[in-house]
């Protein structure tokens, strides 16, 4: 309301009347208002306007401090004798508040432990100052490869920039795997990157020192991060030092330029060492670097502001169809996306991604947990409210306002929650590290994060009204007369249907928990039983980083087969976790259309008998025919499903002839269906790169040993590393490792706080009907009898909670086992058991209170009548 | 009823249908000589009209308040009755005290 032609208020009076605007309503305000202004007119025509004025503000403030009084002052005097009656009944009721506070406190920690994380998770690759403008190309080709990956051609990012002016800087990234020495220091590094100068342009990695400018413009020079500065220089100053890194069989001197900061967690990708993209053109051949054959290089790019992502996707499609003989299908996938929503391959990714399916899933076992906390609280509230009845009508009697019964319930149960949450931090903070390892992700969120402040203040206050809500309703609407006339019993019988349902809601999330977490680790066990189609057991792997001594690998096999320890000795171009190689190959009778993928690996003669992989038509590769070397080629079953040959032997296949098929075998992991491969041999050949040995199971270490001897022999440029088949196959299945841990321990918390709350309610129970119990032993009930009678009706709710939980359960678990081509069968006994847990733990739980008040003495709970 | 609230009370029964924050206010300081608050003049008002022994009713807007309305005060049957039983009361209570007290007061 601005000023008034006629009135006397000039502008800082009309603006210091707006201060009352606040406090009071409309008609009040006018009124008000209005009044002052009169009376401001009054006395300003008798004592002039500077006193008129100084009067004016006296009364605005009188006025404040009239409605502070009324409506602050009191209410923090109330509050205060709220918060004190509330400690009178926690220390009254020790067991009660002790209850409510730690399922509150466990509820709480889970629920704070999952915010970090979705935090974390959601902080992925934020940090870079052109993250919103930041993308990565996706390509794929329709028919051939469906699911895009992260690889284009090394040409396309300077063909990017010098064609569409939207792009303001590209780079190539590729990751080789590189031995590095410097004086005595030798390892193999995994993660050595070559990149463009624009990377710095695009992402945000600060140079402790060096030039930045010209950190990556000269061929050979090395960035390193402080990691790396001090594992290979300790102490020494490594700017300007060489080191000779060896990445395609010869080493090379590289001279460091400068060191970087370790890359920082929330990144999805990790480098050690930074070096141009010039340098691998001096490694390979500047031929390489600047083709259109090869998508062995991801692609980033940073494009203009305002510059729409979708219509430059059509015109790098557009400009890649004239480079490539086949039609390609881009995708420009923001940096920020990466990590949980990547649509990318996960085979081609520089690093494993998270997925946003994990994040939803963990909140929403938090807030389940959460509730059940919560029903507890209000279930216990409600219960135990013929405690409060008396208080509640002397209230009442002495003036309170329903109002104010609320307020008072309300931060009662916000006090207790306050209380929950110092217990929660504690919790959270004491198993942080237990609960990083469990769900694999680095958490290394900031307590002082202000959305985790935030956050846990809303959890603490959701919490706090979330359980006080019902409670406060009821226990507000008593009627003082009937509470203060009879001796009440709030909560005895009348409101068991509402208690009765909150007890089945948390018993069903508690069973279905359970039933998930024994269907997971079913097929978890699934996965470990499975026949893979070769033996994996007592086998290591290791990669020939050499060429030459790839092309000439016999006398290292001989030597390695002169131990007693090592069984079979053979070499691949791929392992049998990772083939990574896919053709298009031709073979007799192809349809014109067709084009599809397989696999393949080439193999040495004794591969097969090594991983003990079995023939089913035909025979293996061997010396013993000439041709094999050449010619032979083996398929497996898809493989030949898809050639639709009746009788294969002997037909023509990727320029070689068919001896054999092999039975299908599992390649990767039991989520995907087996695709079609085929073998070749391939002995002493470039694309040898994997040693294979199979190894006794008696005296390891020894084996071991020998073998890095050896190894240190014949390939001195390159450190001997290893892995073995079985824990390389445990490593794809880590996520779902993690679910299924993550399962367990949830749903122990969820099974311990609904307990906690049937526990309380048994009490209150028993409490009630103590005389009926004294009766009934008098009149000659036994105490299995009484037991019974008083488990009966709890032991109806968990069984029905878990009915209502087995489809819910069924359901969500079925959908995770269809992510699996090879998934076990959901039996009903999962579900029968998981029953006869959640009810033998339940009528444990029952049984404690219900034996004491079974075998109490009937005269000590009758002689007061 | 508080003592403050009686005397606004009796104000506006005084002030017969022209009760209002101003007008009362002014009638305050011609009958008892000193200038209170808004602050302490709103604050029994609005417990009279809690209580129901007043009514509260708008007006018209003027210009020398700013063209806002004025909102006057009357005195329900129910104030009315609690007001003649508060004065029976005080009557009884002064009834008997010998007049050389109240002299002295003076």
């Amino acid at each position: 309301m601005g000023r008034h032609p006629g009135g006397f208020f000039g502008e800082r009076e009309v603006k210091a009347s707006r201060i009352l605007k606040f406090f009071y309503s409309r008609d009040c305000y006018l009124e008000r208002s209005g009044d002052l202004e009169e009376a401001f007119a009054d006395l300003r025509e008798e004592a002039g306007p500077f006193r008129a004025k100084a009067w004016l503000w006296l009364q605005i403030l009188k006025l404040c401090l009239g409605i502070f009084r009324m409506h602050i002052l009191w209410r923090c005097i109330m509050l205060k004798n709220y918060l004190k009656i509330a400690f009178r009944n926690m220390k009254r009721h020790k067991g009660y508040a002790f209850m409510n506070t730690l399922g509150l406190a466990v509820g709480m920690a889970c629920c704070i432990l999952i915010l970090l994380y979705v935090r974390y998770e959601l902080s992925y690759d934020r940090y870079h100052t052109h993250a919103d403008h930041t993308y990565r190309i996706l390509l794929s080709r329709e028919g051939f490869i469906d699911r895009p990956f992260a690889g284009s051609p090394p040409s396309l990012a300077s063909a990017l920039k010098d064609n569409f002016p939207e792009v303001i800087n590209a780079t190539r990234v590729k990751n080789e795997v590189t031995s590095v020495r410097y004086k005595t220091r030798f390892f193999r590094e995994n993660r050595f990157y070559f990149v463009d100068p624009d990377f710095f342009n695009i992402f945000d990695f600060p140079l402790l020192s060096g030039n930045p400018k010209a950190a990556l413009n000269e061929p050979l020079s090395l960035l390193i991060t402080s990691d790396m500065a001090r594992k290979y220089f300790g102490n020494e100053d490594p700017l300007g030092q060489v080191v000779s890194c060896n990445t395609y069989g010869q080493p090379v001197d590289y001279r460091i330029t400068g060191v970087l900061d370790n890359v920082l967690d929330n990144s999805h990708f990790h480098f050690d060492f930074l070096t141009p993209m010039s340098s691998l053109g001096a490694l390979r051949g500047e031929a390489y670097i600047s083709s259109w054959d090869n998508n062995a290089f991801k692609t980033y790019l940073r494009i203009a502001e305002g510059s729409s992502p979708e219509e430059l996707d059509a015109k790098v499609e557009a400009l890649l169809a004239e480079k490539i003989p086949w039609k390609p299908d881009i995708a420009l996938e923001n940096i920020k996306d990466i990590h949980l929503f990547s649509k990318a391959n996960p085979d081609m990714e520089l690093e494993p991604n998270s997925d946003v399916r994990y994040l939803y899933f963990f909140s929403a076992i938090a807030l389940f947990i959460m509730l059940i906390a919560c029903f507890n609280y209000i279930n216990l509230a409600t219960a135990y409210s013929a405690r409060r009845a008396m208080e509640i009508g002397i209230r009442k009697v002495v003036g309170a306002q329903k109002g104010q019964i609320v307020q008072q319930f309300f931060s009662e149960a916000l006090l207790l929650s306050l209380m929950a949450l110092l217990i929660a931090a504690l919790l959270a903070g004491l198993f942080l590290p237990t609960f990083r390892s469990l769900i694999g992700s680095e958490m290394n969120t900031p307590w002082t994060d202000l959305v985790v402040v935030a956050g846990v203040l809303g959890i603490m206050f959701f919490t706090g009204i979330v359980s006080a809500v019902y409670p406060a309703l009821y226990l507000s609407s008593f009627r003082p007369i009937v509470v203060l006339k009879t001796r009440f019993r709030a909560g005895g019988k009348k409101r068991p249907f509402f208690r009765n349902t909150l007890v089945v809601f948390q018993f069903v999330i508690s069973a279905a928990l359970i039933v998930s977490t024994v269907a997971i680790s079913k097929q978890l066990q699934y996965i470990q039983n499975r026949k893979m189609g070769f033996n994996k057991d007592y086998v290591l792997t290791a990669l020939i980083g050499d060429q030459s001594l790839r092309k000439n690998n016999g006398p290292l096999k001989r030597e390695l087969m002169n131990h007693p320890g090592i069984l079979a000795v053979s070499t691949s171009s791929g392992l049998l976790t990772d083939i990574g190689w896919g053709v298009g190959p031709d073979w007799e009778g192809k349809p014109q259309d067709q084009n599809p993928m397989f696999f393949k690996i080439g193999v040495d003669f004794n591969y097969l008998d090594l991983y003990e992989m079995d023939v089913m038509a035909g025979r293996k590769f061997s010396r013993e025919y000439a041709t094999d070397e050449k010619e032979a080629v083996l398929l497996n079953e898809t493989a030949l499903g898809i050639t639709g040959w009746e009788d294969p032997i002997g037909k023509r296949f990727d320029g070689g002839t068919v001896v054999g098929v092999v039975k299908d075998f599992h390649f990767e992991p039991l989520r995907e269906a087996i695709k079609p491969i085929f073998f070749r041999v391939m002995t002493d050949n470039d694309t040898s790169f994997f040693l294979s040995i199979k190894i006794k199971s008696e005296n390891i270490p020894a084996t071991l040993a020998y073998i890095d001897k050896t190894w240190k022999k014949f390939s001195p440029d390159y450190p001997f590393s290893y892995t073995f088949v079985d824990s390389a196959i445990d490593n794809l299945y880590r996520s779902e490792q993690r679910i299924g841990n993550a399962f367990k321990y949830f749903s122990l918390i969820a099974i311990f706080i609904a307990c906690l709350g049937l526990f309380g309610l048994t009490s209150f129970t028993v409490e009630q009907r103590t005389k009926e119990i004294g009766i009934r032993k008098i009149l000659g009930a036994s105490v299995p009898k009484i037991m019974v009678m008083l488990s009966f009706d709890f032991a109806k709710l968990v069984l029905l909670a878990n009915i209502l939980a087995w489809p819910a359960a069924y359901y969500f678990v079925n959908r995770w086992l269809e992510g699996f081509a090879y998934r076990t069968a959901l039996g009903p006994w999962i579900f029968l058991i998981t029953g006869i847990v959640t009810l033998i733990i339940a009528m444990v739980t029952i049984g404690l209170q219900s034996v004491k008040a079974a075998t109490a003495n009937p005269v000590d709970s009758l002689r007061y009548e | 009823m508080t003592r403050n609230e009686e005397i606004i009370l009796l104000t506006i029964l005084k002030l017969k249908g022209n009760a209002y924050g101003v007008s009362i206010r002014r009638q305050i300081y011609k009958d008892m000589g000193n200038k209170w608050s808004f602050a302490s003049i709103y604050q029994p008002l609005d417990n009279l009209v809690r209580k129901k022994y007043v009514r509260r009713t708008k007006g018209d807007p003027t210009a020398r308040r700013g063209g806002k309305s004025k909102f006057y005060y009357e005195v329900t049957p129910e104030g009315l009755m609690n007001l003649q039983r508060l004065k029976k009361a005080h009557e009884q209570v002064w009834a008997g005290i010998p007049a050389v007290f109240l002299e002295n007061g003076k």
